[in-house]
């Protein structure tokens, strides 16, 4: 377009005209010139001198107003103003009609795209239109409001567009650093309903596809527990509870007795509890015997 | 004892903890006391014999004691035995191999006079022992006269005028 447009027009054919007929042509001319001068010389004297004749008879005195010759020539120049507008009127109406199929006539008859293309220097044009204050001109908000976009999308072959997008051209020329920079993750993480996103994730896919044992191999164990505060979770923790209930388990006075045997040996243990029992033994044959009631009921389980 | 204290007693015997002690225990008890005075009076023997020796070798025979020496000596020797124990540790050997322990009102250790109150009366009325098996509480004539109750106590070093559980008596 910027070619078709810097194209020279073509040089139009000017008729060439004989130097004898260029001379008369001049001497014609200056003869007209020279008879014109002197017919102004001569019509200003002639005014100088019969301008007070002139005024007397254009205003007679003697005359009434209505009869002089100014006030008959206002007269008539008032009527032939009315029938001048009258006329003007009517060649409006009747070139109103024409021109346009004058005009129809012409145009059908003439190659403007020729025309235009031979007599119009449309870079020049182009050059003297100031096309910025042209667009600041255009209100785009009004002329975007009256489009139908839902229209226009619908004759836009979609497919045929996305066939013809080159996407790995587009994103390798992307500076994806840049638009990164740009971009505030902040605000986005802010706006993020992580819970929503959370409640969507199956978790129970995700842990299958991750590989536990590798990750667990990787890890540096020492460097995690030497980054936890065992003090505070030590604070945490019922020690006291705890170690009672391992003591319940373990039996721990027994393990005691087994590893020093500093109180009772199993003989004496032996005896111990044998004496017991035939205490026991004894007091129930007596309460028997004596039709008493069981007696020391608090002891909790009996003679074993 | 509370739900998690450290106890050396066994589980089996913990329930009998602080209660009184039947016949069979006191007198396995008192029999090893009894070995224990004839072990010290032998002992005092031999070495009153070794002592003569040693003074005239030559003329060195075994010494023939009376029957009321021997037996004020045994007196006196299981009289400061039994009240020395019991003051002191509040159970004599007998009672430390049995896990008995002998303890007054409130379940302290006993004084050294009713100590020796109780070591003579023990002494001299042995068969007031028997009265524990007809007792509800399990108390010897000893027992209801000064005051005292023998219980089940087998922690090897109860605290010193401590305290235990024990069963309140049912006479007096």
């Amino acid at each position: 377009m910027a070619s078709e447009l810097a194209r020279r027009p073509r040089a139009v054919p000017v008729p060439r005209v004989r130097p004898e007929t260029q001379l008369a042509i001049d001497a014609a001319v200056g003869v007209a010139g020279a008879a014109v001068a002197a017919t102004v010389a001569l019509g200003r004297a002639g005014a100088r001198v019969v301008a007070p004749v002139a005024r007397v008879l254009w205003q007679p005195p003697v005359l009434p107003r209505g009869l002089q010759p100014r006030s008959v020539v206002h007269a008539a120049a008032r009527a032939g103003r009315a029938e001048r507008l009258l006329l003007s009127r009517r060649l409006a109406i009747l070139l109103d009609a024409w021109t346009p199929l004058v005009a129809e006539a012409l145009v059908s008859r003439l190659d403007l795209t020729r025309l235009v293309d031979d007599h119009v220097d449309l870079d020049a044009l182009v050059a003297t239109v100031d096309l910025d204050r042209a667009v600041a001109m255009v209100d785009l908000d009004a002329a975007v409001a009256r489009v139908d976009v839902d229209a226009v999308v619908r004759r836009v072959a979609l497919e045929a567009i996305i066939e013809r997008i080159d996407v790995d051209a587009i994103v390798a020329s992307v500076d994806l650093d840049a638009v990164v920079d740009r971009i505030d993750l902040d605000d986005i993480a802010g706006r993020l309903d992580v819970d929503a996103v959370v409640a969507r994730v199956d978790i129970g896919a995700v842990v299958d596809r991750i590989d536990l044992d590798d990750i667990a191999t990787r890890l540096d164990v020492d460097a995690v527990v030497a980054r936890v505060d065992l003090d505070a979770i030590l604070d945490r923790l019922d020690l006291a509870e705890i170690v009672g209930e391992v003591l319940d388990e373990i039996d721990l006075p027994a393990i005691i007795r087994d590893s020093t045997g500093s109180m009772a040996s199993e003989t004496v243990r032996g005896v111990r509890m044998t004496g017991i029992s035939a205490d026991d033994a004894i007091s129930r044959a007596v309460d028997r015997a004596l039709f008493r009631r069981r007696r020391h009921a608090d002891r909790g389980g009996g003679a074993p | 004892m509370s739900e998690h204290d450290i106890s050396p007693v066994p589980r089996e015997a913990r329930p009998y903890q602080g209660t009184p002690a039947g016949i069979v225990t006191r007198l396995i008890a008192n029999t090893i006391d009894v070995a224990v005075v004839v072990a010290v009076l032998g002992a005092g023997y031999l070495g009153w014999s070794a002592l003569l020796f040693l003074i005239d070798p030559r003329g060195f025979s075994f010494p023939e004691l009376s029957l009321l020496f021997s037996l004020t000596a045994a007196t006196v020797v299981a009289m400061v035995y039994l009240s020395g124990s019991w003051w002191l540790a509040a159970r004599t050997y007998g009672g430390h191999v049995m896990g008995l322990r002998v303890h007054g009102r409130r379940g302290r250790r006993l004084g050294p006079l009713r100590s020796l109150a109780r070591a003579a009366f023990c002494v001299f009325f042995p068969i007031g022992l028997v009265w524990c098996v007809v007792s509800p509480a399990r108390r010897s004539v000893q027992d209801v006269v000064l005051w005292t109750t023998v219980v089940y106590d087998w922690r090897p070093r109860p605290d010193d005028g401590d305290v235990v559980g024990v069963t309140p008596p049912a006479e007096h």
